[in-house]
């Protein structure tokens, strides 16, 4: 499904983050990426889905055997690449619903299908956001606009619910919850999960991979993967830290 | 009235650069004007018209010409406008079009005390390349008027918009307006809160493109207590088009209790769009709140890739950021008669926008 070979990223103004960063990611997987702050865990996610702000100077990416690299961003979107981001932006003015309208259109228009229907985006949207628990007051409001922290995170997993991607890279998405939102927002990852879909989960802490069990957990510093491991490698991490990493990277 | 401001134009001469209330405006495009004002034939003194006692505002006709000093105000009327006089019963409520009759037009509103009136100013559409309209209007105790318009010049066309609007106690004024044009502009207006707790709102909307050169100079004059007003501007410019914002807010020495708001957004879409903005504030009074706010910037690229990166296309993005940006000056209009007029228009508008 997605495979990372080799790649190295750099911030517009030169400075390397990504040094050779190898990844496969198979249909059904889950992966959980752990590592210090600055250890370009979020750079990754932002190179793969194509963020302006960084320049890739090497290694390739592949998406179910297409060249994410050589798209523009909407395109790797359009191809099922997801990223739910560590900071939401909020954009006033923008209705959530009309947005995650216009996205769900994009994209099958992407794929030359029709534009979905009344009926079925309600149904849908209905039914992710039960699953989500969410207000309905979300539907009209501006994207993100005025949400809390954990409602930003949970708005993003309902985009993710809405648009079903078929790997999903989700950069912090348990920070800024508190339990109950991270219970909820763990089963809607679970729920959206199938044999046929993918999920990277960036985390600091195991308490989300007491939720979403990962098949394999990956440790990134300086921009490289150094140790990988089953979800035994997590609890081993929350118990000791990652001193004993960086002495032997 | 003609003679007087054909003579005063002529004493005035062509504005210049270093003019405060043409500071912005490229004057060089008034120099063919001048010949036609030089060759005005002075008519002869003619008798004012009866003034209605029906508002307890000056009359319309009380031109002060002599006094006046933005040639703007006088343009319409040394060319030999004809005055269009309108006067709306007391209590009365209206719905209504203001359509200019020729290249230049002169319009005098007398609303009566506790009217209601909501006016569509239309494009003055003369095929000419110049084209000059004022508007007085005399608002009386307690009502309330509606102006909204949609403009749409066209690449070298001059057309200069003047109004000047004396508030009772407790009326209301609220303007709405949307520019879409590639032509040259210039939109003045004086507006004299005169009676205590009388309020303005003044919004406007600028969608800018190609060689488009537009100015807006407005001086609120806050003559009683308790009056509050507020002017709310935003800006989408692209191309080469440049766009000026000279707002001034004079609150009296008596004035206690007044409230003003002066705030204008710009996004810069090209390279070469480019926007000046000049907030005046003269408070004579202590006990005021009085504000302003500019910013300036281009489309946030984070929004954008945000919305890319769900799978819309970049111009899709582009479009919903811009309607986004534009449609919270016609939200904030409180009265849905100009409100989803311009909605409509904007939507149409926003298509035609680009970097070019």
């Amino acid at each position: 499904m997605l495979s990372i070979q080799n790649l190295k990223a750099s911030l517009n103004d030169g400075t390397q983050i990504l040094k050779g960063i190898n990844l496969e990611v198979k249909p059904g997987e889950i992966h959980a990426i752990m590592g210090l702050n600055g250890s370009g865990k979020s750079t990754l996610s932002k190179v793969i889905s194509g963020h302006p702000a960084y320049h890739v100077d090497g290694g390739s990416v592949f998406l179910n055997g297409k060249d994410l690299l050589g798209m523009d961003v909407s395109a790797r979107a359009n191809e099922g690449f997801f990223i739910s981001m560590q900071y939401p932006i909020e954009i006033p003015g923008v209705p959530n619903v009309e947005f995650l309208r216009m996205a769900m259109d994009s994209q099958r228009a992407y794929r030359k299908e029709p534009k979905i229907s009344d009926e079925e985006f309600k149904t849908r949207l209905n039914s992710s956001m039960k699953l989500l628990e969410m207000d309905e007051r979300y539907r009209e409001r501006g994207l993100n606009d005025g949400f809390s922290g954990g409602e930003k995170k949970r708005n993003e997993i309902l985009q993710m619910a809405m648009l079903e991607p078929r790997i999903s890279f989700l950069d912090e998405t348990d920070s800024g919850l508190d339990i109950d939102a991270l219970r909820i927002v763990a089963n809607g990852i679970n729920h959206i999960m199938n044999p046929s879909r993918a999920v990277i989960l960036v985390t600091h802490y195991q308490r989300l991979l007491d939720y979403v069990k990962p098949h394999f957990v990956h440790v990134l510093h300086r921009g490289k993967i150094v140790l990988s491991g089953g979800p035994e490698l997590a609890l081993k991490l929350e118990a000791l830290g990652y001193d004993w990493i960086t002495e032997e990277a | 009235m003609q003679r007087e401001a054909i003579q005063k134009i002529l004493a005035l001469g062509i504005p210049k650069q270093h003019d405060e209330a043409w500071t912005f405006f490229p004057v060089s495009k008034l120099r063919p004007l001048e010949a036609q004002w030089q060759a005005l034939e002075i008519p002869a003194t003619t008798t004012p018209p009866t003034p209605s006692a029906e508002t307890s505002v000056p009359s319309p006709f009380s031109l002060d010409i002599a006094n006046e000093t933005d040639i703007a105000a006088l343009l319409p009327i040394a060319f030999g406008a004809k005055t269009l006089s309108k006067t709306v019963a007391k209590n009365a409520v209206e719905q209504g079009i203001l359509k200019p009759r020729d290249e230049n037009a002169h319009t005098v509103f007398e609303i009566g005390q506790g009217a209601k009136v909501s006016l569509e100013l239309l494009e003055n559409i003369s095929d000419r390349d110049f084209a000059s309209e004022r508007l007085d209007i005399f608002v009386g105790k307690d009502a309330e008027l509606e102006l909204f318009s949609a403009e749409k010049g066209h690449e070298g066309a001059l057309r200069f918009r003047h109004f000047e609007i004396h508030q009772a106690e407790g009326s209301t004024v609220r303007i709405l307006d949307l520019n879409e044009t590639s032509a040259t502009m210039r939109l003045s207006g004086v507006v004299k809160l005169e009676g205590q707790n009388s309020h303005f709102e003044y919004r406007s909307l600028n969608l800018n493109k190609g060689m488009a050169s537009t100015h807006v100079h407005l001086r609120i004059e806050h003559k009683a207590p308790h009056c509050t007003s507020s002017q709310f501007v935003r800006n989408l410019l692209g191309g080469s088009a440049y766009a000026s914002y000279d707002g001034a807010v004079i609150v009296g020495e008596l004035c206690t209790g007044s409230l003003s708001s002066q705030l204008v957004n710009t996004i810069l879409i090209s390279e070469d769009a480019k926007i000046s903005v000049k907030p005046v504030l003269k408070i004579y009074h202590d006990d005021v709140e009085c504000t302003h706010g500019n910013t300036c910037g281009t489309l946030d690229p984070e929004s954008l890739y945000y919305l890319q990166s769900r799978g819309i296309s970049f111009t899709d993005a582009h479009r919903i950021l811009m309607r986004a940006f534009a449609e919270e000056v016609l939200l904030a209009h409180p009265i849905a008669t100009g409100r989803e007029r311009l909605q409509k228009i904007l939507q149409e508008s926003l298509n035609g926008l680009s970097k070019n």
